[in-house]
């Protein structure tokens, strides 16, 4: 009769009633000492990914997702006898990436599924009731996306990176940029910007 | 009049209001990976974050990756961060203003709202070629400590830069200007008290 290992008492609670049980073994202490391990290697990688992707607005739950995936493929992954805790960090690297990139991929074949259900676009509408403040706004957008549109290249991702929220040290570091670079590249795309702004009639504070 | 904080919620705004329903025309989960670490050519980053950059649901993907590509574990980030601390204490050592400026620049939105005055270019004017003394002037900003000069290239390239306490800089026939080539030249001021204006970029011909 095989015995339930691994799992201990609280599983009970989540046992539909007519399964019958035979018998459920205390947790198995090797596996316990595995599963500690394995968490803490995966929680300081946790960790610096919740950090990071706070500050770019992420939700706890994509990162709780991709750590789920992270903590099963460790899981396979563990070779015999092998202490999970000896684990290189570039494995667990290797393993978040792997994760973040599956669970993506997911989500993107989950999406298209429901585009194909429900074909209708979407329809995006704006907040601002009123016409005239509606049309002057919607204006101001397009006004906005067409004059960044019409900068030169690599002005134009700096521009976009820094209104999109990004630091000059992250565009840097995105772009493999030198400091100085991402710092001309930015300054002439927001200047270049604020002439265009201005030519078509929309005047932005010169405070950059 | 918008300001600066309004112009980047007006951007995210249209980026929100513009996210097809559609992912027909997003780059791929691997492509966008590869970008987050850094396994790409300039061109292709260029490329694909422009389109990445005006799709939430790309930013979103991309973001997540590059959280995650931010962990890795890599020999080359110490060694760079030790030539980095290297580089920085030379700087200081040979040309003590300047690095001072350049390793203590805030970032772009620090300057956003700093709300400082703006230096004025005095000479050359816009489009007009550099002068005969290959000489650039502005105007003084009360409280200055120092101004940083640059002059850029079409490509935007910085080829010269020097830091002055004066309002005026003579760029030395060392620095090969081509004749008529456009370049732009702009000069930041830096306060005592750490509070930088600067000037706007403003073209002129090479002499």
């Amino acid at each position: 009769m095989p015995a339930v290992t691994g799992i201990g008492r609280t599983a009970l609670a989540q046992v539909p009633d007519r399964c019958e049980i035979l018998t459920v073994s205390e947790p198995d202490p090797q596996l316990s000492a595995l599963s500690g391990a394995l968490e803490e290697i995966v929680a300081r990688s946790e960790r610096f990914v919740r950090e990071i992707g706070l500050r770019h607005g992420l939700l706890a739950a994509d990162v709780d997702e991709i750590f789920q995936e992270v903590r099963i493929k460790l899981w396979q992954a563990r070779p015999d006898g092998e202490k999970i805790s000896a684990l290189p960090s570039s494995y667990v690297y290797k393993a978040a990436l792997s994760a973040a990139r599956d669970v993506l991929r997911r989500r993107r074949r989950s999406a298209e599924r429901s585009y194909e259900l429900d074909d209708l676009p979407e329809v995006h509408v704006t907040a601002h009731e009123d016409s005239a403040g509606a049309v002057e706004r919607s204006e101001l957008l397009a006004a906005v996306g067409r004059e960044v549109e019409r900068l030169a290249a690599p002005r134009r991702v700096a521009v976009r990176m820094h209104l999109s929220g990004y630091g000059r040290e992250e565009i840097a570091s995105i772009m493999g940029w030198s400091e100085a670079k991402t710092r001309n590249l930015l300054y002439r795309g927001l200047d270049d910007l604020r002439g265009r702004l201005r030519a078509a009639g929309i005047t932005v504070e010169d405070a950059w | 009049v918008v300001t600066p904080h309004n112009l980047r919620e007006l951007y995210q705004e249209l980026v929100a209001a513009r996210t097809a329903t559609t992912r027909a025309e997003c780059p791929s989960i691997d492509v966008l990976s590869d970008i987050a670490e850094g396994e790409t050519t300039e061109r292709e980053r260029l490329a694909v974050l422009d389109h990445v950059l005006q799709c939430s649901h790309c930013k979103r993907e991309f973001d997540q990756l590059r959280a995650v590509a931010a962990t890795r574990p890599s020999p080359h980030r110490l060694l760079f961060a030790q030539r980095l601390a290297l580089a920085a204490g030379v700087l200081l050592a040979v040309s003590g203003p300047l690095a001072y400026w350049v390793a203590s620049g805030r970032d772009a939105e620090d300057r956003f709202r700093s709300g400082s005055s703006d230096v004025t270019l005095v000479s050359p004017v816009a489009n007009a070629e550099l002068g005969p003394g290959r000489t650039l002037v502005w105007r003084a900003v009360p409280g200055t400590e120092s101004y940083l000069v640059e002059i850029l290239d079409s490509a935007d390239a910085v080829v010269y830069s020097v830091a002055v306490a004066d309002t005026m800089a003579i760029v030395p026939n060392s620095i090969v200007l081509v004749r008529g080539a456009p370049y732009d030249w702009w000069v930041r001021a830096r306060g005592a008290d750490g509070r930088e204006a600067r000037s706007m970029l403003v073209p002129f011909r090479g002499r």
